[in-house]
């Protein structure tokens, strides 16, 4: 697989896990609005509709945040970040469906813009229970709108994956304000107590997950304790690494994977050129190392991918001694060969 | 992801575990939530129970709901006092009950003409009193169902206070 632009390319998996979405989100939305014509039969077909979207929209996006750090803590939700921008996608829009229908039911039918007036009805009165909750709604929808529109993989490409990266990251001041703006807003009218389990009890798997995630990975960011032969670093020893897998280093300040693959060893970044996946996470597949986000691949001793693609990732020298592991702390370019390291020598 | 980014998600989200939680726990604090019917005190939720003689015990239909009456009347005050018991909830947004001076007929499905006076919500089906208006001793009129969320009238029924307060006061001794 490759990084290099091209448009999308809809393969069996992507069709299950998007008909699976489109299942769950349609089925959510007739039980929601099933579940509220039964319990409130006075209830109007728009308001059942603008909750129904709404807590949607909050259920899509406290999974959303629940993929990264479940697939740092067992690998089997591997699966689920594989296609995670379409649920990006789908929860912004109906994110997006919620509050055009708001405006429409609570602020269209006066004489102001109702954009205005959504923006600005409740600003005056500064209590608690007035704040203007909508602002903060709006001001998620905003990074929701420039998440959606950047998640394609052409902007990927045009705005680098750091860049990119740092811009997605911004999901987590979405996720802050849609659960002030719920507080704020929807909590601070009615008494109820399925949406203050819903949100409260979302921030708390959400939060958990990551604290227990970041615990975890905290010892992967110490630096490589090990002796120093000729400018080598040490990392580990040759038989703590499984065939077709890699050992994770911290070396010169970044992470560096030290794969092993018929009886040779090989260094690269750890830092996947499509995502800045952990490349140290996924293993060898038909001889190249394969990324566990999005199975983009590279060829262990080259850091490049195999022809025609064109991806490339620094590459390391690696040494063995006594059966120990030792890696040069300079890197070389992206894409540069280096031999790799025998595990066995072979006798003369 | 390279470090820096480790990093900036690292701190993200420790700021985001910092602060969150109690942003989500204040807002739930400082809630000022307006009181449903249903809670408060019966002496203020319902009007005090009305006495003297009962002039008629009824069963009518209101809009969808079947509602057991007792109208009562004070000999010496003639204040009427309608004991009003609906069967079933009306399950309607925000149902209030009206008295009008005006025949049923001229009242359903149209809003609450402006010289009906509100005697009180319906919802739920718990028996409740209300004081009539004054004018309901000397002319018949009718009870109006209004639902303030569909801003509809639900339903009308007659009540010829009028007719059961002469009727009563000739049954007298």
């Amino acid at each position: 697989m490759s990084a290099h632009y091209q448009a999308v390319n809809w393969n069996r998996q992507k069709y299950i896990y998007d008909g699976l979405l489109a299942g769950g989100v349609l089925g959510y939305l007739a039980l929601f609005l099933g579940t509220s014509f039964l319990l409130y039969p006075s209830i109007t077909a728009e308001t059942a509709l603008i909750r129904g979207l709404g807590t949607a929209a909050l259920v899509l996006l406290t999974l959303i945040l629940c993929i990264g750090p479940l697939c740092r803590i067992d690998r089997r939700f591997l699966p689920l970040l594989y296609n995670r921008r379409h649920l990006g996608v789908t929860m912004f829009l109906l994110a997006l469906s919620h509050a055009v229908f708001s405006i429409i039911q609570f602020h269209a039918l006066g004489d102001m813009n109702p954009l205005v007036s959504a923006l600005t009805g409740t600003w005056r009165v500064p209590p608690v229970d007035r704040f203007p909750f909508e602002l903060l709604g709006f001001a998620a929808l905003l990074i929701l709108f420039l998440m959606a529109a950047t998640s394609h993989d052409y902007w990927l490409a045009t705005l680098t994956p750091p860049v990119w990266k740092s811009l997605h990251m911004m999901v987590y001041v979405a996720y802050g304000l849609i659960v002030l703006h719920v507080g704020l807003g929807a909590l601070q009218a009615e008494r109820q107590t399925g949406l203050t389990l819903l949100v409260g009890g979302g921030l708390i798997v959400v939060l958990g997950l990551h604290l227990v995630a970041g615990w975890r990975e905290r010892a992967g960011d110490g630096p490589a304790a090990g002796a120093v032969l000729d400018g080598f670093v040490e990392v580990c020893r040759v038989d703590d690494i499984r065939e077709n897998r890699a050992r994770i280093a911290l070396i010169g300040g970044e992470r560096v994977a030290v794969f092993r693959y018929e009886g040779k060893l090989s260094c690269v970044s750890n830092v996947c050129a499509h995502q800045n996946g952990p490349l140290g996470e996924g293993k060898i597949v038909d001889g190249c190392i394969t990324c566990p986000w999005h199975g983009y691949q590279y060829l262990p001793d080259r850091g490049s991918s195999p022809p025609p693609f064109t991806e490339r990732i620094p590459t390391f020298d690696v040494r063995v001694r006594d059966g120990r592991v030792f890696v040069n702390p300079r890197p070389h370019p992206p894409g540069t060969r280096v031999e790799p390291a025998l595990i066995h020598r072979v006798m003369p | 992801m390279n470090r820096r980014l480790r990093h900036r998600h690292r701190w993200m989200v420790l700021s985001l575990a910092l602060v969150l939680p109690a942003a989500f726990s204040w807002t739930l604090a400082s809630r000022r939530l307006d009181p449903g019917t249903g809670q408060l005190p019966a002496v203020l939720a319902d009007p005090p129970a009305g006495h003297g003689q009962v002039l008629a015990v009824r069963e009518f239909l209101l809009g969808s709901v079947i509602v057991n009456s007792r109208l009562m009347a004070d000999s010496a005050s003639r204040q009427m006092t309608l004991e009003i018991t609906p069967r079933t909830d009306p399950r309607e947004p925000d149902p209030l009950l009206y008295w009008s001076p005006e025949a049923p007929e001229a009242e359903s499905g149209s809003g609450v003409p402006p010289d009906a006076v509100l005697l009180g919500s319906l919802r739920g089906t718990r028996t409740r009193s209300f004081p009539l208006p004054k004018d309901a001793a000397t002319r018949d009129g009718s009870l109006l169902l209004y639902s303030l969320g569909h801003q509809s009238v639900l339903g009308a029924a007659t009540l010829p206070t009028q007719s059961l307060l002469a009727q009563g006061a000739a049954a007298r001794p």
